[in-house]
């Protein structure tokens, strides 16, 4: 799974390039997770071009975000599409992970 | 000037439970429609065409209903929000235009009938405007007793709302005059959905005011009759005004019904009953001769409003549910059944011999039993019911059973051992119909009940299965956050080819070892 990592002062932005979050790429994806959650501490994971999750992809994101938090940090992610949004609405990940529409509400959120 | 309304959909009011368990209170019916929907076309009625929704609980349920706008010729866009009780962190980020000036501030669950246009500040710097009843002997020193939940607000104010504030922060904050004056008008109490005595209060108001509002669909038969479409009533029935009964009712013989009484949609009232001051939600059954006053009926759930108690009726000829029953779901557990009887019989030998092979090793007992608890189940702990789940006694099954807690435990055995062990036995639960072949991890009752609420809710809904997604994507000891998010993804994922494909995945498990 193909990210591009972008540092906006405290902030990283990790922006997901592939279409599918699932078993095939999501330990590939937790491995490109580490080093960013090692030196950051507030991470926006943009999801926008991501059209499926699966349990793989959610365990995934449950575990970055467990990471972060067991250090003092957060996670929020951004610009779901319809079908991720409503796999999240659906198994109530949005009580365990921040979800914004837009990446400018994310960042706004992390900022204020 | 377009308006702009944001509107706080996220409570799980605890006064509502466990009515709201089923239904948020804003998609409770009120005469005819959810509560939500009167809210909405209230303020599209008075101009409003943009709208920011905050939701939480069940935000599915309310996406589906109020749908993008298009229908009112408005705009919705909905935020997520993590916390119900606390859910103003977005309000700190939403997309303001300047030409909308100030935006009204409402919580869905209340709905003021006055015109609010006219108290719209028309300066941007003008400061916020608090919508409160009158309440005695307020002592309320930020002045916010008796705040309804509705206020026109300044996008600063928005922006400037602390994160983790309720509503009585909120309140306190938007008096507190950092953005410019604030000013409270008083209005008469709104029309709410926040208790059982609030809910059948607006059902009354609304009966007994039938203009105000135009909240009241459906024809007036006679006066203080309104009826929906395809209502049959029996001859003998009577009806005493104020009523409202929904689209496809039935009123038997004999049966008395109001006044003051709402009949949701699709519902049965039997012969003789009687229901006054009640309101009996849609696809209910009232049983013969059953005398119902001041009460909610959901089903086979029933609240007395009087005395704020909720009993569940197990019998449904007294109160009951007329939902549909699938019968695909029905296909699908009777072809499971005959599957795994046939198998049973065929696995005969096998299971024979692993019990000899393991009674020769010297375990005693051979064969193991697990409480657990049968699903689908309601939410009340009091109506569960459970089977004896078999499985061999080994090692596994023993660390298996000893698992405390949602988190821990094995799933299964990695090797071709699991399917011996525990697959095969567990085929004499499958033809029984108390297990499938593939579903979430069978659990007795102190495991379901420390589960987490939102999971343990998704978990009571599913079905028990011998293949899990868990241990077929991650194999035997996953972690606390793979176990959920394998269980909460197979709650809303399941289905025929999605329980095909994890059984081809468990058996190459267990087969091969390789885990895709």
């Amino acid at each position: 799974m193909d990210v591009l990592v972008e540092r906006k002062g405290t902030l990283a932005v990790v922006k997901l390039l592939g279409r599918a979050l699932d078993a095939g790429n999501a330990p590939a994806f937790k491995e490109r997770m580490g080093p960013v959650i090692e030196e950051n501490s507030r991470v926006l994971v943009d999801v926008s071009s991501l059209e499926f999750m699966d349990s793989s992809g959610m365990g995934v994101m449950l575990s970055c975000l467990r990471k972060l938090t067991g250090k003092g940090g957060d996670m929020k992610l951004c610009g779901m599409t319809p079908p991720v949004r409503a796999l999240f609405e659906l198994v109530r990940m949005h009580r365990i992970i921040e979800v914004y529409n837009t990446r400018e509400e994310a960042e706004a959120a992390f900022a204020a | 000037m377009p308006m702009h309304a944001v509107i706080v959909l996220a409570g799980e009011n605890p006064q509502m439970h466990p009515l709201n368990e089923r239904t948020p209170a804003a998609l409770i019916p009120v005469v005819g429609r959810p509560f939500v929907v009167h809210v909405v076309e209230t303020l599209v009625e008075r101009g409003f065409l943009h709208f920011d929704v905050l939701l939480c609980h069940r935000p599915e349920r309310f996406e589906a209903l109020l749908g993008n706008g298009a229908r009112w010729g408005c705009s919705f866009r909905y935020h997520l929000v993590r916390d119900p009780v606390r859910p103003y962190r977005h309000l700190r980020t939403l997309r303001h235009d300047p030409d909308w000036g100030h935006s009204l501030l409402v919580h869905g669950d209340r709905l003021l009938l006055e015109d609010l246009g006219g108290s719209r500040p028309e300066a941007p710097e003008a400061g916020n405007i608090l919508f409160c009843t009158e309440t005695e002997g307020s002592t309320d020193a930020a002045g916010t007793a008796g705040w309804t939940g509705w206020a026109w607000a300044t996008a600063a104010g928005l922006r400037g709302c602390p994160p983790d504030v309720d509503e009585s922060g909120l309140a306190g904050f938007l008096s507190s005059g950092a953005q410019g004056a604030c000013v409270r008008v008083p209005v008469e109490k709104p029309l709410s959905v926040q208790s059982f005595d609030d809910l059948l209060e607006t059902d009354r108001r609304i009966l007994d005011h039938p203009g105000e509002g135009r909240l009241l669909d459906g024809r007036e038969t006679e006066p203080g009759i309104w009826m929906a479409r395809h209502v049959r009533v029996h001859p003998l029935a009577r009806l005493v005004p104020p009523v409202y009964i929904g689209e496809n009712c039935r009123v038997g013989l004999g049966v008395r019904l109001g006044p003051h009484a709402v009949v949701g949609d699709g519902c049965v009232l039997d012969r003789r009953c009687t229901v006054q001051n009640a309101l009996i939600l849609p696809g209910s059954y009232v049983g013969e001769a059953l005398e119902l006053a001041d009460v909610i009926v959901d089903r086979n759930r029933l609240v007395n409003v009087r005395f704020g108690v909720a009993v569940t009726v197990a019998d449904d000829f007294i109160l009951g549910s007329l939902g549909e029953r699938r019968i695909e779901k029905r296909l699908m557990s009777f072809a499971s059944r005959v599957a795994a009887a046939l198998l049973l019989v065929v696995a005969c030998p096998a299971l024979l011999l692993t019990a000899l092979v393991l009674k020769l090793r010297g375990r005693t007992p051979v064969l193991g039993r697990q409480e657990a608890v049968c699903l689908p189940a309601p939410e009340d702990p009091v109506l569960w019911r459970t089977f004896h789940r078999w499985s061999f006694n080994d090692d596994g099954c023993t660390a298996e059973s000893a698992a405390g807690g949602h988190g821990s435990g094995v799933e299964g055995r990695q090797g071709p051992e699991d399917l011996f062990l525990r697959f095969l036995p567990a085929l004499l639960n499958i033809a029984r119909g108390e297990m499938r072949f593939v579903g979430v991890r069978p659990r007795t009752r102190e495991e379901v009940a420390s589960l987490p609420p939102d999971w343990r809710s998704l978990y009571l809904a599913s079905k028990p299965g011998v293949v899990t997604e868990a241990f077929a994507v991650y194999g035997s000891h996953p972690s606390a956050d793979q176990r959920y998010s394998a269980e909460a993804f197979y709650c809303v994922a399941c289905g025929f080819v999605h329980d095909l494909r994890l059984l081809v995945r468990y058996l190459r498990r267990v087969l091969t070892g390789t885990r895709r």
